[in-house]
């Protein structure tokens, strides 16, 4: 059999699913650069987002939006479809083997598990498709709070604290850098399905029970 | 239509799922008593929909106390499966 033959009888090579609960994950296309160019500009959004502030040219936009990008996707609405926020992956070292991920999500719908859901799709499919050891992702300090119970799982570390890194509001904000590994991530995932699925029958037991 | 627990068996269970110690009641504050952040609202969620409901997301932020979302759950649609 040759090399290069991909016939059926060989292990499944497969990508994980772009598709949740409540979200999924599609590629960026021209269409959604108004879209994009909007979150980026965002009275509520723009200031932490990509351009900090900044009002780019159309033509730069359109430019920086795919500069040292490895992934990005539109994360919809499962019911409406509707855009509802962008997952990009960047700054990707295949030496060292880590990259850099950031998440934004339209201001009229933050809040919900729309960011949650579709952060935990993309960062399957940057562990499935490429060997990175760590993702890492920047939070301004006062972002962080809203992840306590994330960054006190065992998958993420703090692994650095830019003092006083960035000027927003008359005012500088560390920059607090959480590092994603591989392992941890697999391990977490494995975790959140066993006792999901446990969960069911839990739940499943007592529905019974309220029936009889 | 998927069956509803009772306010005492949905108490008892949201408690055991989250692994929140303290006990429970209908006015328990979800962030100032049970400090649950926007990770914990969306496994507080997860939880809740186990029960085949499914919430309104775009009311999360009305939902202050555990009766909130006890009385949320008990108006939600079934999901598709019935159940969870």
């Amino acid at each position: 059999m040759d090399s290069t033959d991909v016939g059926g009888g060989g292990p499944a090579a497969h990508s994980p699913s772009l598709e949740g609960s409540r979200v999924y994950l599609r590629p960026v296309t021209e269409a959604d650069y108004g879209f994009l160019f909007a979150l980026s500009t965002d009275e509520a959004t723009g200031y932490r987002w990509r351009f900090r502030g900044e009002t780019p040219s159309p033509e730069g936009f359109t430019h920086a939006i795919w500069h040292n990008t490895i992934a990005q996707f539109i994360v919809c609405s499962n019911a409406s479809d509707e855009p509802v926020g962008h997952v990009v992956g960047f700054n990707a070292n295949m030496r060292h083997r880590h990259a850099h991920v950031a998440m934004v999500v339209r201001p009229d719908r933050a809040g919900r598990s729309w960011a949650l859901e579709g952060a935990a799709l993309f960062i399957d499919y940057l562990f499935a498709n490429w060997d990175f050891r760590k993702l890492y992702a920047e939070v301004v300090d006062f972002n962080l709070a809203q992840f306590a119970s994330i960054t006190d799982l065992p998958a993420f570390a703090v692994e650095g604290r830019l003092t006083e890194h960035e000027y927003y509001g008359e005012r500088y904000w560390d920059v607090v850098v959480v590092a994603l590994r591989r392992e941890g991530w697999q391990e977490f995932m494995a975790e959140t399905r066993a006792r999901r699925a446990a969960r069911r029958e839990r739940a499943g037991r007592l529905l019974a029970a309220a029936e009889g | 239509m998927a069956p509803r627990v009772s306010l005492e068996a949905f108490l008892g269970y949201v408690a055991g799922e989250m692994a929140w110690e303290q006990p429970l009641s209908e006015a328990t504050e979800l962030d100032d008593d049970l400090c649950v952040d926007s990770v914990a609202r969306y496994e507080l969620l997860c939880v809740v929909e186990d029960l085949g409901v499914v919430l309104d997301e775009a009311r999360l932020g009305e939902w202050q106390t555990v009766g909130d979302l006890y009385r949320a759950y008990a108006a939600a649609p079934s999901s598709p499966s019935g159940r969870g």
